[in-house]
């Protein structure tokens, strides 16, 4: 394959950032379910 | 509404999760070269599904939502959430498109940027989101905040007709569309494998937008409530203070 570090990078870059975006949401709904009251949860 | 997924949203987040890692082997594996293209033509598996998600799914969504918010017979903060959510989503595919088209051009044209129609005018389209998303920020009672955001989103949006046809008005150097438009699904610039795998990868895509909304908006959700709570504590000392100091 020509130019396979670009491809790679553009392949690893964008799941990379979109596996951290998902791991950020994912990670601060939990913080914040602590901090909610049970009867703000549902 | 809870704090904890769905069974729905769980087996949303699995498909996705599925559907892209098929859409990178059959782009970087079985797919063959484009003849003018090259291997480079293995970057526009990503590029293209981003872009849509971005621009037609992501704004689409946030510009509806901004004007059901602004129309009284509908606002609720339901629609202001969700349209908060989706352009947030949308900004992030549309750096990644940026970043992968980028990538392309760097092989394709020598260049990692060059101020054609299509770029300067998908470039204008990221700088508005962000623009709206640091509008949502600007402090301000929640109603004023909202529908001050819902302005900027619906201005932003006429950006997308004028980056959708930036191929079509200007001498550029982006190539038109290769499924688009009317006349391309008569005559496509892209089939077999080609055709399946950037079919494959607007599915994984939208997708993955929908979990990511599915969590954005609950996780939006969540913050307003805690937002309101901690308003009710304010209002609550600031009272208690005023009969403290009336007594």
């Amino acid at each position: 394959m020509n130019d396979a570090g670009y491809i790679f990078a553009g392949y690893f870059s964008t799941f990379a950032i979109l596996a951290g975006y998902a791991g950020w949401v994912i990670r601060r709904k939990r913080t914040l379910s602590r901090l909610l009251r049970p009867e703000d949860t549902t | 509404m809870t704090t904890k997924s769905s069974p729905a949203v769980r087996v949303l987040g699995w498909l996705s999760a599925v559907t892209l890692a098929l859409t990178a082997v059959m782009a970087l594996v079985v797919t063959p070269g484009d003849v003018n293209m090259g291997d480079s033509v293995r970057l526009l598996y990503l590029h293209v599904p981003t872009a849509w998600l971005a621009m037609y799914v992501a704004f689409g969504l946030t510009t509806l939502a901004s004007a059901l918010y602004l129309w009284k017979r509908t606002r609720s903060r339901f629609w202001d959430l969700t349209a908060g959510a989706s352009a947030e989503i949308g900004v992030l595919f549309l750096g990644l498109t940026l970043l992968i088209g980028s990538l392309w051009g760097r092989i394709t044209w020598g260049v990692w940027w060059t101020w054609d129609a299509r770029l300067t005018t998908t470039a204008v389209l990221f700088v508005l989101y962000v623009g709206y998303l640091a509008v949502r920020k600007v402090p301000a009672s929640p109603e004023v905040q909202s529908r001050r955001a819902a302005i900027v989103a619906i201005a932003a949006f006429l950006d997308v007709p004028i980056v959708h046809y930036a191929v079509e008005w200007w001498r550029t150097l982006h190539q038109d569309a290769s499924l688009g438009s009317p006349q391309r699904v008569l005559d496509p610039q892209i089939t077999g494998t080609m055709a399946w795998t950037l079919l494959l990868g607007v599915v994984a895509f939208t997708l993955l937008y929908c979990w990511l909304m599915a969590h954005r908006f609950r996780l939006a959700w969540m913050e307003d409530r805690l937002a309101d709570r901690a308003m009710q504590i304010a209002i609550e000392e600031r009272r208690a203070e005023a009969e403290v100091a009336a007594s």
